[in-house]
């Protein structure tokens, strides 16, 4: 009898990349709750927004490179960098501002530089920046979270529609009517005063940890995440030393003098901390593979959103943080290679 | 007995958890293929050189004859399996990852099955000393049966000089489908012990180990009965947590000794021998039965026969005589393996014959293979980094060799890849990764003998440059020193000198048929 030649190993493999990303998308449904439940519905209308273009983006640039529009539409990695950079947005965002992103993380910041697994930069973190610098105005606007009276109201479900088509609320009112300042703003403008902590902690917009809402948002990611971790699809190193980064130098800084710092455990559940060591910091394809090259880009990291956060011109640095720290995957992979079988 | 009880410490990073698939194969005793009407034997069934033919077609052949004989130290003779006349030598294909044909020895068989006495026995082995016996190993044609197929004598060679510590017995037996080793310890566990007691005393070593994955509970309890019957306290179990590749030669050595084989030498190297348990009983059956390597065991596995088993087959029979001893091929039969699924190869046909090496023939069922899905750019995850047992950095040789340059690949160690096929396993992309890598070590190989040779290509060439230089030298200087003789002489005597080398260059002339040719150049 004759057969047909193959080569070893001959056994089916364990996973796919289609699989890793659906468990992406699931580990962000916790945080997804919480943001919904926190900032209303903005949330869907950005992943929808986001979504539809970054897979309409996909499939042309597929197209003109001449890839099979199956597989690589099936992998869901355009979805993954969608959301992620739907999570980004304020819950309040103009349309051409999302697509806007969207166009920009999958044409520019993916298939320019190759596509899947050729990218240097984080695609959603790279679209953050370019709509934060092109939109200050919009990226920059939040609303404050549900039960926090500062005399703001809610909009609602077709308010929130009307702005995202329009750019303006239906009674012809900016949007500055309804945001405030983030909490980690509020706490930069008030230190700024001269403030101390404690001041500042009991604001309005301040709940057990860090922001409210917020810190629960990242509560729920870090959820996701440790159960990303149990699957496989990520590993501890980036989002430990991440958090060890941020968290040691916080504490050393506040120690030197409490009354110009705030304390390490705010910074651990404010802003994108916990979302961003989850999710962004451990994307495979810009961040290094080896243990110890993960665990120096990860402190790297760390330091850097504290160094952004406090001395820096934007309030959340966790974007800015993981490209400065994407520059550096070559450099830390090639010194951080490990030793060889039988190798001295 | 306390030290026997424990678990070895997992020690090698990387490799993985697999379901081993090994019950199907272990429910019956090992069963006995019926001699073949064509015994097709390869001359080649080692690493090394080539054996030669000592027959002729037409010559009647004994059981156990040597029919071709070894050629130099790494090699190994062959002997033929069962009585008859060699109807031919020529090419023919053999089992080989490439497909490729080579030389065979094909034997009629006449069915009497009459063995001729090879003199390799020898009851009281003690008597010998390590030479002799490894002479009698040499002889019997015994290689590494773990499918490696490397001469034992000439791994076990100078093992005196060196050093040995401990001979390891491989048993571990990693990989899934395969229970050959299994299924011997359970069935020959008594004469295992005589073959490694006769290898310690060939290679001189105080201690032997025998590695053996801890769920194997059968042979465990098999050894176990036979080494308190024997009671050879140079002899120790070693279980091993059933982790592949720990029976990988290299990973084996580090879980039983904690040392690390350096990456261009040998066990041997750092004082340890590793011989796989059906070498053992090879030795075992030369030493005391006086057979050589004339038959194996032989794992018949996978979803693609009907009663998969273990086979004591003759070497040189042909494959679909096992599968029909297995009850034929099932419905949907889709790929013949020799070997496990993570490192065996596919075989075109099933007319390709056993050899020494065939530790399994593996026969796909219609839902074991994966099939051709769409290969996926590689993102970086690193888990094939995580599973590599030598600690490559897989994505990153990917890359190299992907993009040709195989000298970064060669400095990133790829030579190293021991092949397990761990990474393939885990890439979420599905990159045949063990392929590149074997493609880029085939590769750099053949760039090094190219080099090779172009270095004695080149080496000869200034030798030769330089003799000449060092002959124009002498001839020069012997002109010159005439010249002066000539010059500084008085006018009779040069009249003398001139009339005797006149005289000499006729003689020359006559002497010669090319004068002042230099018939070396």
């Amino acid at each position: 009898m004759k057969f047909d030649s193959q080569f070893a190993p001959h056994i089916t493999p364990s996973g796919s990349v289609r699989r890793t990303m659906q468990r992406v998308l699931k580990a962000l449904i916790p945080a997804a709750i919480a943001h919904v439940y926190f900032f209303g519905p903005g949330l869907i209308f950005n992943i929808i927004v986001v979504g539809g273009t970054a897979i309409g983006a996909e499939a042309l640039m597929l197209r003109l490179r001449g890839l099979p529009l199956r597989p690589f539409l099936l992998d869901f990695s355009a979805l993954v960098t969608a959301v992620l950079l739907a999570f980004a947005l304020p819950p309040l965002t103009p349309w051409w501002v999302s697509a806007t992103g969207a166009i920009f993380a999958i044409v520019v910041a993916k298939h320019l530089y190759g596509g899947l697994g050729h990218n240097p930069f984080n695609p959603a973190m790279a679209a953050y920046v370019v709509l934060l610098v092109s939109f200050p105005v919009a990226m920059t606007s939040w609303l404050p979270p549900l039960n926090v009276d500062i005399g703001i109201s809610h909009p609602s479900f077709g308010e929130s529609l009307f702005y995202l088509f329009t750019g303006h609320l239906p009674d012809g009112q900016a949007i500055d009517a309804i945001t405030a300042a983030s909490p980690l703003d509020e706490t930069r403008n008030q230190l700024a005063q001269a403030k101390t902590y404690t001041e500042i902690k009991n604001g309005p917009l301040f709940g057990n940890f860090a922001g409210k809402g917020w810190e629960w948002i990242g509560i729920y990611s870090a959820f996701g995440g440790l159960w990303m971790l149990y699957k496989g699809v990520i590993r501890w190193q980036i989002p430990m030393f991440m958090l060890l980064g941020l968290f040691v130098t916080a504490a050393v800084m506040y120690l030197l003098n409490p009354g110009a710092y705030v304390p390490s455990g705010f910074h651990l559940f404010a802003g994108a901390t916990l979302f961003g060591a989850f999710f962004i910091a451990t994307d495979p394809v810009t961040a290094p593979v080896s243990p110890l090259g993960m665990k120096i880009y990860g402190a790297g990291i760390g330091i850097l959103v504290y160094v952004i956060r406090t001395w820096g011109g934007f309030p959340d640095g966790v974007a800015f943080a993981v490209l400065f720290m994407n520059m550096t995957t070559p450099l830390i992979d090639h010194y951080t290679r490990p030793r060889v079988y039988g190798h001295d | 007995m306390d030290q026997q009880e424990k678990i070895m410490p997992r020690r090698f990073r990387g490799g993985l958890k697999l379901l081993p698939n090994k019950i199907q194969s272990t429910l019956t005793p090992i069963r006995q293929v019926p001699i073949p009407e064509k015994l097709i034997l390869p001359v080649s069934q080692h690493i090394g050189r080539e054996a030669i033919p000592l027959v002729q077609p037409g010559d009647t052949v004994l059981k156990g004859q040597a029919i071709a004989a070894g050629d130099g130290t790494v090699s190994a003779p062959v002997h033929a399996s069962t009585s008859g006349t060699i109807e031919s030598i020529g090419m023919h294909p053999v089992p080989h990852p490439g497909g490729l044909s080579a030389l065979c020895i094909v034997l009629k068989a006449d069915g009497k099955d009459q063995a001729m006495d090879t003199g390799l026995a020898c009851l009281d082995y003690l008597s010998l000393s390590p030479e002799e016996i490894q002479d009698r190993i040499r002889s019997a044609g015994i290689t590494g049966l773990g499918g490696a197929m490397y001469p034992t004598a000439a791994k076990m060679a100078k093992a005196e000089d060196r050093g040995i510590k401990d001979l390891i017995i491989n048993a571990a037996e990693c990989e899934p489908l395969i229970s050959c080793d299994d299924m011997l310890i359970r069935e020959h566990a008594d004469e295992l012990i005589t073959g490694i007691q006769i290898m310690l005393h060939a290679i001189s070593a105080p201690r032997a180990l025998i590695g053996i994955e801890r769920d194997k509970r059968r042979a465990i309890d098999a050894l176990e009965k036979a080494l308190a019957r024997i009671g050879d306290d140079r002899i120790r179990l070693r279980k091993i947590y059933s982790i592949y590749p720990a029976g990988g030669e290299r990973q084996l050595v580090q879980v039983l000794t904690g040392q690390e084989v350096p990456f261009d030498g040998y066990p041997q190297d750092v004082g340890y021998l590793s011989q796989n348990v059906g070498t053992a009983l090879a030795v075992k059956q030369a030493l005391i039965d006086g057979q050589p390597l004339i038959s194996r065991i032989t794992t018949v596995a996978g979803k693609g026969v009907h009663l998969p088993g273990n086979l004591e087959v003759r070497l040189g029979t042909p494959i679909a005589d096992l599968i029909a001893a297995c009850g034929g091929y099932r419905l949907g039969a889709e790929a013949l393996l020799m070997g496990g699924p993570m490192m065996g190869f596919s075989l075109t046909d099933d007319q390709l014959p056993v050899v020494k090496g065939t530790n399994c023939i593996a026969v796909a069922g219609p839902t074991e293979l994966e099939h051709t899905s769409y290969v996926m750019p590689c993102i970086r995850c690193g888990k094939c980094a995580q599973v590599c047992p030598v600690n490559l950095q897989p994505q990153e040789l990917f890359w190299q060799v992907k993009g040709g340059d195989l000298d970064k690949a060669a400095l990133l160690s790829v030579g190293d890849c021991i092949e397990c096929g761990c990474c393939d396993y885990v890439c979420p992309s599905h990159i045949p990764l063990t392929q590149y890598f074997r493609y880029a070590k085939a590769e750099l190989s053949a760039l090094d003998s190219q080099h090779d040779k172009s270095q004695v290509a080149k080496h000869r060439f200034e030798n030769r440059e330089t003799r000449l230089r060092i002959e124009e030298e002498a001839r020069q200087a012997r002109l010159t020193a005439r010249k002066k003789r000539l010059a500084d002489a008085n006018p009779q005597e040069r009249e003398q000198q001139i009339a005797d080398s006149v005289q000499r260059a006729q003689e020359k002339t006559i002497g010669t048929d090319a004068p002042g040719k230099d018939p070396g150049r």
